[in-house]
Protein backbone atom coordinates (compact mmCIF):
# COMPACT_ATOMS: atom_id res chain seq x y z
CA UNK A 1 0.00 0.00 0.00
CA UNK A 2 1.35 3.11 -0.97
CA UNK A 3 2.29 5.78 1.65
CA UNK A 4 -0.90 8.51 0.09
CA UNK A 5 -3.04 5.78 0.26
CA UNK A 6 -2.24 5.33 4.05
CA UNK A 7 -2.31 8.71 4.55
CA UNK A 8 -5.64 9.12 3.19
CA UNK A 9 -7.01 6.41 5.06
CA UNK A 10 -5.17 7.35 8.13
CA UNK A 11 -7.37 10.57 7.66
CA UNK A 12 -10.40 8.93 7.16
CA UNK A 13 -10.55 6.65 9.83
CA UNK A 14 -9.86 10.15 12.47
CA UNK A 15 -12.29 11.76 10.50
CA UNK A 16 -14.80 9.14 11.58
CA UNK A 17 -13.56 8.78 15.03
CA UNK A 18 -14.03 12.82 15.03
CA UNK A 19 -17.74 12.24 13.99
CA UNK A 20 -18.67 9.81 15.96
CA UNK A 21 -17.43 11.91 19.21
CA UNK A 22 -19.83 14.63 18.16
CA UNK A 23 -22.67 12.57 17.64
CA UNK A 24 -21.97 11.08 20.97
CA UNK A 25 -21.28 14.10 22.97
CA UNK A 26 -24.30 15.91 20.85
CA UNK A 27 -26.51 13.01 21.92
CA UNK A 28 -25.68 13.45 25.40
CA UNK A 29 -26.23 16.74 26.05
CA UNK A 30 -29.70 15.96 24.15
CA UNK A 31 -30.28 13.60 27.00
CA UNK A 32 -29.03 15.05 30.04
CA UNK A 33 -31.18 18.07 28.48
CA UNK A 34 -34.45 15.51 28.58
CA UNK A 35 -33.31 14.26 32.27
CA UNK A 36 -33.42 18.11 33.57
CA UNK A 37 -36.04 19.02 32.07
CA UNK A 38 -38.22 16.20 34.97
CA UNK A 39 -35.59 16.73 37.83
CA UNK A 40 -37.08 20.69 38.96
CA UNK A 41 -37.38 19.64 42.75
CA UNK A 42 -37.92 22.62 44.74
CA UNK A 43 -38.69 23.37 48.38
CA UNK A 44 -41.84 23.68 49.83
CA UNK A 45 -42.75 26.72 51.61
CA UNK A 46 -44.09 26.07 55.57
CA UNK A 47 -47.29 25.76 55.13
CA UNK A 48 -47.49 22.85 52.14
CA UNK A 49 -45.03 21.35 53.96
CA UNK A 50 -46.88 20.68 56.83
CA UNK A 51 -49.91 19.63 55.03
CA UNK A 52 -47.77 17.01 53.00
CA UNK A 53 -46.28 15.58 56.03
CA UNK A 54 -49.86 15.11 57.50
CA UNK A 55 -51.07 13.93 54.03
CA UNK A 56 -47.71 11.41 54.32
CA UNK A 57 -48.52 9.82 57.87
CA UNK A 58 -52.02 9.19 56.58
CA UNK A 59 -50.73 7.49 53.49
CA UNK A 60 -48.70 5.65 55.68
CA UNK A 61 -51.17 4.29 58.12
CA UNK A 62 -53.31 3.41 55.06
CA UNK A 63 -51.07 1.03 53.84
CA UNK A 64 -50.37 -0.19 56.61
CA UNK A 65 -53.89 -1.12 57.05
CA UNK A 66 -54.08 -2.94 53.79
CA UNK A 67 -51.13 -5.48 54.93
CA UNK A 68 -52.72 -8.92 55.80
CA UNK A 69 -53.34 -9.97 59.59
CA UNK A 70 -53.54 -13.32 61.13
CA UNK A 71 -52.76 -16.56 58.73
CA UNK A 72 -52.07 -16.28 55.15
CA UNK A 73 -50.78 -18.05 52.41
CA UNK A 74 -48.07 -17.22 49.94
CA UNK A 75 -47.39 -19.26 46.63
CA UNK A 76 -44.75 -18.56 43.97
CA UNK A 77 -45.73 -20.17 41.02
CA UNK A 78 -42.42 -19.68 39.12
CA UNK A 79 -40.72 -21.52 42.26
CA UNK A 80 -43.77 -23.69 43.26
CA UNK A 81 -43.46 -23.33 46.49
CA UNK A 82 -46.12 -22.60 49.10
CA UNK A 83 -46.04 -20.69 52.17
CA UNK A 84 -48.33 -20.63 55.76
CA UNK A 85 -46.99 -17.17 57.31
CA UNK A 86 -48.90 -16.38 60.42
CA UNK A 87 -48.12 -13.35 62.27
CA UNK A 88 -45.33 -12.26 60.09
CA UNK A 89 -43.54 -15.94 61.31
CA UNK A 90 -43.36 -18.56 58.86
CA UNK A 91 -45.48 -22.09 59.89
CA UNK A 92 -44.96 -24.45 56.79
CA UNK A 93 -43.15 -24.19 53.28
CA UNK A 94 -44.21 -26.97 51.01
CA UNK A 95 -43.57 -27.79 47.18
CA UNK A 96 -46.46 -27.83 44.87
CA UNK A 97 -47.89 -27.93 41.22
CA UNK A 98 -48.96 -24.79 39.35
CA UNK A 99 -50.15 -24.00 36.11
CA UNK A 100 -48.54 -24.77 33.12
CA UNK A 101 -49.60 -22.20 30.68
CA UNK A 102 -50.92 -24.69 28.12
CA UNK A 103 -53.79 -23.68 25.68
CA UNK A 104 -56.43 -25.87 24.72
CA UNK A 105 -59.02 -25.44 22.04
CA UNK A 106 -62.61 -27.11 21.59
CA UNK A 107 -62.81 -29.25 18.60
CA UNK A 108 -65.46 -26.45 17.12
CA UNK A 109 -62.56 -23.85 17.62
CA UNK A 110 -65.09 -21.89 19.83
CA UNK A 111 -63.62 -22.20 23.35
CA UNK A 112 -60.22 -21.48 24.08
CA UNK A 113 -58.60 -22.63 27.41
CA UNK A 114 -55.01 -21.18 29.40
CA UNK A 115 -54.15 -23.02 32.22
CA UNK A 116 -52.91 -20.18 34.13
CA UNK A 117 -52.46 -20.24 38.15
CA UNK A 118 -54.34 -16.74 38.53
CA UNK A 119 -51.99 -14.11 39.80
CA UNK A 120 -53.32 -11.56 42.68
CA UNK A 121 -54.75 -11.55 46.03
CA UNK A 122 -57.97 -14.04 47.12
CA UNK A 123 -59.79 -15.22 49.79
CA UNK A 124 -60.48 -19.16 50.72
CA UNK A 125 -63.71 -19.11 50.29
CA UNK A 126 -64.37 -22.87 50.89
CA UNK A 127 -63.12 -25.80 52.92
CA UNK A 128 -63.75 -29.51 51.90
CA UNK A 129 -62.68 -32.82 52.80
CA UNK A 130 -62.64 -35.61 50.65
CA UNK A 131 -63.58 -33.13 47.93
CA UNK A 132 -65.41 -34.68 44.75
CA UNK A 133 -64.29 -33.21 41.34
CA UNK A 134 -67.03 -32.19 38.74
CA UNK A 135 -64.60 -32.80 35.71
CA UNK A 136 -64.95 -29.52 33.48
CA UNK A 137 -65.70 -29.80 29.23
CA UNK A 138 -61.76 -29.72 29.00
CA UNK A 139 -61.02 -32.52 30.86
CA UNK A 140 -62.35 -34.68 28.40
CA UNK A 141 -61.27 -32.09 25.34
CA UNK A 142 -57.52 -32.65 26.78
CA UNK A 143 -57.91 -36.49 26.34
CA UNK A 144 -59.72 -36.38 23.00
CA UNK A 145 -62.79 -37.50 24.45
CA UNK A 146 -66.54 -36.80 23.63
CA UNK A 147 -68.64 -34.69 26.24
CA UNK A 148 -70.30 -36.84 28.57
CA UNK A 149 -74.26 -36.95 28.23
CA UNK A 150 -74.80 -38.36 32.04
CA UNK A 151 -73.36 -36.04 34.41
CA UNK A 152 -72.76 -38.85 36.19
CA UNK A 153 -69.73 -39.29 33.98
CA UNK A 154 -67.75 -36.16 35.59
CA UNK A 155 -67.66 -37.06 39.12
CA UNK A 156 -64.35 -37.80 39.86
CA UNK A 157 -63.92 -38.63 44.23
CA UNK A 158 -59.65 -39.76 43.41
CA UNK A 159 -58.26 -36.99 41.84
CA UNK A 160 -58.30 -33.86 44.23
CA UNK A 161 -57.44 -35.91 47.11
CA UNK A 162 -58.04 -35.46 50.92
CA UNK A 163 -58.69 -31.79 51.34
CA UNK A 164 -59.30 -28.74 49.10
CA UNK A 165 -58.91 -25.50 50.00
CA UNK A 166 -61.09 -22.90 47.70
CA UNK A 167 -59.96 -19.52 46.24
CA UNK A 168 -63.20 -18.61 43.73
CA UNK A 169 -63.72 -18.76 40.21
CA UNK A 170 -63.22 -22.82 40.27
CA UNK A 171 -59.25 -22.82 41.63
CA UNK A 172 -58.41 -24.93 44.44
CA UNK A 173 -55.39 -25.67 46.54
CA UNK A 174 -55.99 -29.56 46.52
CA UNK A 175 -54.26 -32.63 46.88
CA UNK A 176 -53.06 -34.87 44.20
CA UNK A 177 -52.09 -38.12 43.12
CA UNK A 178 -49.09 -37.35 40.94
CA UNK A 179 -46.98 -36.62 43.29
CA UNK A 180 -43.53 -37.32 41.33
CA UNK A 181 -45.13 -34.29 39.86
CA UNK A 182 -44.43 -31.49 42.72
CA UNK A 183 -42.13 -28.97 42.14
CA UNK A 184 -43.06 -28.59 38.34
CA UNK A 185 -45.62 -26.14 36.51
CA UNK A 186 -48.04 -29.04 35.28
CA UNK A 187 -51.63 -28.59 36.31
CA UNK A 188 -55.14 -26.92 34.84
CA UNK A 189 -54.71 -23.93 37.02
CA UNK A 190 -55.22 -25.11 40.51
CA UNK A 191 -51.93 -25.94 43.17
CA UNK A 192 -51.64 -29.11 43.92
CA UNK A 193 -50.04 -29.90 47.29
CA UNK A 194 -48.76 -33.21 48.75
CA UNK A 195 -50.94 -35.22 51.23
CA UNK A 196 -48.91 -34.38 54.51
CA UNK A 197 -48.38 -30.85 53.92
CA UNK A 198 -51.94 -30.22 52.16
CA UNK A 199 -53.18 -31.94 55.63
CA UNK A 200 -51.06 -29.08 57.35
CA UNK A 201 -52.64 -26.22 54.95
CA UNK A 202 -55.97 -27.56 55.56
CA UNK A 203 -56.08 -28.03 59.47
CA UNK A 204 -53.79 -24.28 59.54
CA UNK A 205 -55.37 -21.96 57.20
CA UNK A 206 -58.69 -20.71 58.20
CA UNK A 207 -61.88 -19.66 56.16
CA UNK A 208 -61.33 -16.04 54.75
CA UNK A 209 -57.47 -16.19 55.15
CA UNK A 210 -55.83 -14.65 52.10
CA UNK A 211 -53.94 -15.93 50.02
CA UNK A 212 -51.47 -14.33 47.52
CA UNK A 213 -50.33 -16.05 44.07
CA UNK A 214 -47.62 -14.59 42.04
CA UNK B 1 -34.34 34.56 90.39
CA UNK B 2 -31.55 35.57 87.95
CA UNK B 3 -30.69 32.27 86.96
CA UNK B 4 -34.23 30.86 87.10
CA UNK B 5 -34.42 33.54 84.02
CA UNK B 6 -31.41 32.56 82.57
CA UNK B 7 -32.61 28.91 82.67
CA UNK B 8 -36.00 29.47 81.96
CA UNK B 9 -34.60 31.05 78.05
CA UNK B 10 -32.19 28.00 77.83
CA UNK B 11 -35.27 25.91 78.64
CA UNK B 12 -37.20 28.10 75.95
CA UNK B 13 -34.59 27.88 73.40
CA UNK B 14 -34.02 24.52 73.84
CA UNK B 15 -37.26 23.72 72.91
CA UNK B 16 -37.90 26.06 69.91
CA UNK B 17 -34.31 24.63 68.50
CA UNK B 18 -35.93 21.44 68.87
CA UNK B 19 -38.97 22.17 67.51
CA UNK B 20 -37.23 23.87 64.34
CA UNK B 21 -35.11 20.46 64.19
CA UNK B 22 -38.03 18.33 64.35
CA UNK B 23 -39.74 19.81 61.56
CA UNK B 24 -36.69 19.65 59.45
CA UNK B 25 -36.39 16.05 59.95
CA UNK B 26 -40.28 15.34 59.53
CA UNK B 27 -40.19 17.50 55.85
CA UNK B 28 -41.56 15.43 53.08
CA UNK B 29 -39.86 14.74 50.22
CA UNK B 30 -42.65 15.71 47.45
CA UNK B 31 -41.18 12.88 45.72
CA UNK B 32 -41.70 10.18 48.43
CA UNK B 33 -44.86 11.46 48.77
CA UNK B 34 -45.86 10.96 45.08
CA UNK B 35 -44.80 7.62 45.45
CA UNK B 36 -46.74 6.73 48.49
CA UNK B 37 -49.81 8.16 46.81
CA UNK B 38 -49.07 5.81 43.52
CA UNK B 39 -48.11 3.07 45.20
CA UNK B 40 -51.53 2.90 47.26
CA UNK B 41 -53.43 3.39 44.48
CA UNK B 42 -52.14 0.10 43.42
CA UNK B 43 -51.96 -1.61 46.47
CA UNK B 44 -56.45 -0.69 47.09
CA UNK B 45 -56.72 -3.38 44.29
CA UNK B 46 -56.19 -6.92 44.56
CA UNK B 47 -53.52 -7.38 41.76
CA UNK B 48 -49.69 -7.21 42.12
CA UNK B 49 -47.78 -5.14 41.32
CA UNK B 50 -43.74 -4.25 40.60
CA UNK B 51 -41.83 -1.28 42.49
CA UNK B 52 -38.73 -0.71 40.61
CA UNK B 53 -37.01 1.29 43.29
CA UNK B 54 -33.34 2.56 41.54
CA UNK B 55 -33.01 4.66 44.55
CA UNK B 56 -32.96 1.61 46.60
CA UNK B 57 -31.24 -0.57 44.01
CA UNK B 58 -33.70 -3.21 44.52
CA UNK B 59 -37.28 -4.10 42.36
CA UNK B 60 -39.87 -5.62 44.71
CA UNK B 61 -43.16 -8.15 43.64
CA UNK B 62 -45.60 -6.31 45.61
CA UNK B 63 -49.56 -7.15 46.69
CA UNK B 64 -51.58 -5.12 48.97
CA UNK B 65 -47.98 -3.43 50.22
CA UNK B 66 -46.40 -6.45 51.48
CA UNK B 67 -43.11 -7.79 50.09
CA UNK B 68 -43.67 -11.30 48.13
CA UNK B 69 -40.29 -10.79 46.31
CA UNK B 70 -37.42 -8.58 45.81
CA UNK B 71 -34.37 -8.74 44.01
CA UNK B 72 -31.21 -6.97 44.23
CA UNK B 73 -30.27 -4.50 41.37
CA UNK B 74 -26.22 -4.31 40.64
CA UNK B 75 -26.55 -1.84 37.99
CA UNK B 76 -28.92 1.00 36.77
CA UNK B 77 -28.75 3.36 34.09
CA UNK B 78 -31.21 5.70 32.31
CA UNK B 79 -30.64 7.65 29.55
CA UNK B 80 -32.67 10.10 28.48
CA UNK B 81 -36.12 11.22 30.21
CA UNK B 82 -36.61 10.38 33.56
CA UNK B 83 -39.62 11.05 35.56
CA UNK B 84 -38.96 10.97 39.26
CA UNK B 85 -41.88 8.97 40.03
CA UNK B 86 -44.14 7.24 37.68
CA UNK B 87 -46.68 4.40 37.65
CA UNK B 88 -47.73 2.75 34.12
CA UNK B 89 -48.40 -0.81 32.93
CA UNK B 90 -46.55 -3.33 31.06
CA UNK B 91 -46.98 -3.42 27.18
CA UNK B 92 -44.59 -5.91 25.75
CA UNK B 93 -42.17 -7.62 26.90
CA UNK B 94 -39.80 -8.92 23.96
CA UNK B 95 -36.76 -11.36 24.38
CA UNK B 96 -35.01 -12.84 21.37
CA UNK B 97 -36.30 -16.84 21.47
CA UNK B 98 -38.76 -16.10 24.46
CA UNK B 99 -39.94 -19.46 25.55
CA UNK B 100 -43.94 -20.10 24.15
CA UNK B 101 -47.12 -22.05 25.56
CA UNK B 102 -47.58 -25.22 24.33
CA UNK B 103 -51.10 -25.76 22.42
CA UNK B 104 -52.42 -29.38 23.95
CA UNK B 105 -53.26 -31.79 21.32
CA UNK B 106 -55.88 -33.55 22.26
CA UNK B 107 -55.94 -37.16 23.33
CA UNK B 108 -52.26 -36.53 23.81
CA UNK B 109 -51.19 -34.86 27.59
CA UNK B 110 -48.82 -35.45 29.26
CA UNK B 111 -49.05 -39.03 31.19
CA UNK B 112 -49.42 -37.86 34.82
CA UNK B 113 -50.76 -41.34 35.53
CA UNK B 114 -47.31 -43.07 34.73
CA UNK B 115 -45.82 -44.14 38.05
CA UNK B 116 -42.56 -45.35 36.58
CA UNK B 117 -40.02 -43.16 38.26
CA UNK B 118 -38.49 -40.74 36.06
CA UNK B 119 -35.03 -38.32 36.70
CA UNK B 120 -36.77 -35.52 38.45
CA UNK B 121 -35.44 -32.92 36.12
CA UNK B 122 -36.55 -34.72 32.63
CA UNK B 123 -37.33 -32.49 30.21
CA UNK B 124 -41.30 -32.00 30.39
CA UNK B 125 -42.18 -29.50 27.43
CA UNK B 126 -43.58 -26.95 29.55
CA UNK B 127 -43.29 -23.37 30.85
CA UNK B 128 -41.04 -23.14 33.89
CA UNK B 129 -38.86 -20.26 35.69
CA UNK B 130 -35.76 -22.28 34.31
CA UNK B 131 -36.79 -21.94 30.65
CA UNK B 132 -37.60 -18.00 31.05
CA UNK B 133 -34.56 -15.29 29.38
CA UNK B 134 -32.04 -13.46 31.27
CA UNK B 135 -31.81 -10.71 28.62
CA UNK B 136 -35.11 -9.44 27.47
CA UNK B 137 -36.81 -5.65 26.82
CA UNK B 138 -39.80 -4.07 28.72
CA UNK B 139 -41.41 -1.69 26.82
CA UNK B 140 -43.85 0.75 29.20
CA UNK B 141 -46.04 3.42 28.24
CA UNK B 142 -44.53 7.29 27.10
CA UNK B 143 -41.81 5.24 25.02
CA UNK B 144 -39.84 3.64 28.17
CA UNK B 145 -37.61 0.87 27.64
CA UNK B 146 -36.13 -1.38 30.29
CA UNK B 147 -33.53 -3.64 29.03
CA UNK B 148 -32.71 -6.12 31.58
CA UNK B 149 -29.81 -8.30 31.58
CA UNK B 150 -27.08 -9.99 33.43
CA UNK B 151 -23.72 -8.97 34.32
CA UNK B 152 -21.33 -10.89 32.33
CA UNK B 153 -17.66 -12.06 33.31
CA UNK B 154 -14.45 -12.54 31.55
CA UNK B 155 -13.95 -12.64 28.03
CA UNK B 156 -17.62 -12.50 27.29
CA UNK B 157 -17.84 -9.38 29.38
CA UNK B 158 -14.95 -7.87 26.54
CA UNK B 159 -17.38 -8.76 24.20
CA UNK B 160 -20.49 -7.67 25.25
CA UNK B 161 -18.79 -4.41 25.81
CA UNK B 162 -17.30 -3.74 22.27
CA UNK B 163 -21.02 -4.68 20.95
CA UNK B 164 -22.54 -2.31 23.32
CA UNK B 165 -20.41 0.43 22.55
CA UNK B 166 -21.71 0.45 18.96
CA UNK B 167 -25.47 -0.36 19.59
CA UNK B 168 -25.34 1.70 22.74
CA UNK B 169 -23.02 4.34 21.53
CA UNK B 170 -23.42 5.30 18.18
CA UNK B 171 -26.71 3.84 17.57
CA UNK B 172 -28.45 5.22 20.26
CA UNK B 173 -26.81 8.49 20.30
CA UNK B 174 -28.55 8.68 16.26
CA UNK B 175 -31.84 7.98 17.66
CA UNK B 176 -31.22 10.85 19.99
CA UNK B 177 -30.23 13.29 17.82
CA UNK B 178 -32.93 12.27 15.42
CA UNK B 179 -35.91 12.15 18.45
CA UNK B 180 -34.29 15.26 19.73
CA UNK B 181 -34.99 17.14 16.30
CA UNK B 182 -38.20 15.83 16.28
CA UNK B 183 -38.42 16.98 19.90
CA UNK B 184 -40.04 13.29 20.60
CA UNK B 185 -38.19 12.49 24.25
CA UNK B 186 -37.90 8.85 24.87
CA UNK B 187 -35.87 7.06 27.71
CA UNK B 188 -33.83 3.86 27.89
CA UNK B 189 -33.23 1.92 31.27
CA UNK B 190 -30.69 -0.61 31.72
CA UNK B 191 -31.11 -2.87 34.56
CA UNK B 192 -28.27 -5.29 35.02
CA UNK B 193 -28.83 -7.98 37.80
CA UNK B 194 -25.90 -10.56 38.80
CA UNK B 195 -27.93 -13.24 39.54
CA UNK B 196 -30.04 -15.17 36.61
CA UNK B 197 -32.36 -16.39 38.76
CA UNK B 198 -33.09 -12.49 39.42
CA UNK B 199 -34.04 -11.94 35.99
CA UNK B 200 -35.63 -14.88 35.21
CA UNK B 201 -38.50 -14.10 37.98
CA UNK B 202 -39.08 -11.31 36.86
CA UNK B 203 -39.75 -12.48 32.89
CA UNK B 204 -42.17 -14.61 34.38
CA UNK B 205 -43.78 -12.78 37.01
CA UNK B 206 -44.17 -9.07 35.07
CA UNK B 207 -46.91 -9.85 32.37
CA UNK B 208 -48.54 -7.41 30.20
CA UNK B 209 -51.19 -5.27 31.99
CA UNK B 210 -49.68 -5.41 35.20
CA UNK B 211 -48.79 -2.33 36.53
CA UNK B 212 -45.35 -0.85 37.87
CA UNK B 213 -44.05 2.02 40.04
CA UNK B 214 -40.31 3.43 38.52
CA UNK B 215 -38.86 5.76 41.06
CA UNK B 216 -35.62 7.83 40.05
CA UNK B 217 -33.01 8.94 42.78
CA UNK B 218 -33.14 12.73 43.77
Amino acid sequence: MSAEIRKILLIAAAGLVLAAGLIVLAANMIARSWARSEERAEALPPVEAKTMAAKTRQLESRMKSLLPRGTYLMIDTAENRLRVIRDGKELLAAIVSCGSGDILQDPSGERKWIFDTPRGEFTVSSKLVNPTWIKPDWAFYEEGEDLPKNFSERIDNDTLGDYALGIGSGYFIHGTLYTRMLGRNVTHGCVRVGDEDLKKVYQTVPMGAKVYIY
Amino acid sequence: MRIRRLLGFIAGGALLAANAAGQDAAAPSPRKAARLEQEYTLARTPATYFVFDFEAGKVFLKARGLVLKEWPVFQVKTWGRRGGVMTCPLLKKTAYNAPQRKDVTPGKAEDETDTKAKPKNDDLDILELVKMPVHFTLELPGDIRMNVRLRKSGFARILDGAGRLFSRGIGRSVKTIVRGIGKRPFTDIEIVFLEENAAKNIYWSFFEGQKCILYWPE
